[in-house]
């Protein structure tokens, strides 16, 4: 029964882990919908606290402020005594704020209906007056989803030594690749097969 | 399919028992044509590859699958053969985990004459 509930176990935390991967990926990738419902997943799988940070980075990303200070002040619950934490409640208090600024700039809902009769030249009128509503701000991208990060002061994408990481990291990764490659075609590790001794 | 796959996972792992994973690691300057698994009194003497057909590479392993009640410790010894002859040898005892696969990992070393333990190299030097 222990072995099967490891085995379980073993088996959430390698499918958590593979979602993880795949929701950094589609992080990397500007894929913030993506990857929230990814990390969603991994949480599901392997509720581990810093997921629920990633989730909140997502959700900022997305411009949805107010989920975002959920998820932080959920992150903030599961570690009160995780590093960061004076900064991490700055954070919140920042999405409150723009989740208040943003409620401020929704239209208003239209007004009850005049118990007057209207005429259609008068309908269209009120239609026209509705502004159309904001689309929710974007912020910048290319952020990795670390405290660090989003605490920084100076977006990470102004600064110049994130593209020369970046392009150096793709050019290893790159090179690492072909050369794998090409020295598992050259050289196999030699596999003597099982042998049963039951 | 998630669900499917884990079924899978777990209907191959009923099948699956105790087992040691042996991995022999030594100088490919030895120029070892065969290797002799054993441990003890759970497996071997087993040779591998069952003939010799080239100078074998480092890191190879051997998978050995143990009764399901197998526990304890175990002494694995690894033998390195040129010419059927035992030229470097070596072993590592671990200790041996119910329904579970350990690692064992065997570095061989040089058993000619004149020949310190430990020492790498070409046997036959």
């Amino acid at each position: 029964m222990s072995m099967t509930r490891s085995i379980l176990l073993l088996v959430s935390a390698v499918t958590a882990q593979e979602q993880f991967d795949a929701a950094e990926h589609a992080y990397d990738l500007g894929q913030f919908d993506r990857a929230r419902r990814l990390y969603t997943e991994a949480y599901e799988l392997d509720p581990r606290p810093g997921l629920l940070f990633n989730i909140g980075q997502c959700h900022k990303k997305l411009g949805d402020w107010s989920q975002a200070a959920f998820f932080y002040r959920r992150y903030l619950a599961r570690t009160p005594k995780g590093e960061g934490v004076e900064k991490l409640q700055e954070l919140i208090t920042e999405m409150d704020a723009k989740a208040a600024a943003l409620a401020q700039q929704r239209p208003q809902p239209p007004p009850a209906p005049v118990p007057a009769p209207t005429t259609p030249s008068t309908v269209k009128k009120a239609a026209l007056s509705l502004e159309p509503s904001p689309a929710p701000p974007r912020p910048p991208t290319f952020a990795t989803p670390t405290v660090e990060a989003a605490l920084a002061d100076k977006p990470l994408y102004r600064e110049w030594w994130v593209w020369a990481a970046a392009g150096t990291a793709t050019t290893a990764t790159l090179a690492g690749v072909v050369a794998a490659s090409v020295a598992a075609s050259q050289q196999r590790l030699p596999r003597y097969g099982e042998l049963d001794a039951r | 399919m998630r669900l499917f796959a884990l079924v899978l996972v777990l209907a191959g792992c009923g099948e699956r028992g105790t087992a040691v994973r042996v991995r022999a690691d030594f100088d490919t300057a030895m120029s070892l044509q065969q290797l002799r698994f054993s441990g003890e009194r759970w497996f071997g003497p087993e040779v591998r590859p069952g003939a010799a057909e080239g100078v074998l590479q480092s890191g190879g392993e051997l998978l050995v699958w143990l009764p399901d009640d197998a526990s304890g410790d175990v002494r694995c010894v690894v033998e390195g053969l040129v010419g059927g002859k035992v030229v470097a040898r070596g072993e590592t005892r671990v200790r041996l985990v119910p329904g579970r696969e350990v690692p064992a990992v065997v570095t061989l070393a040089c058993m000619a004459p004149g020949k310190g333990p430990g020492r790498l190299g070409r046997c036959d030097d």
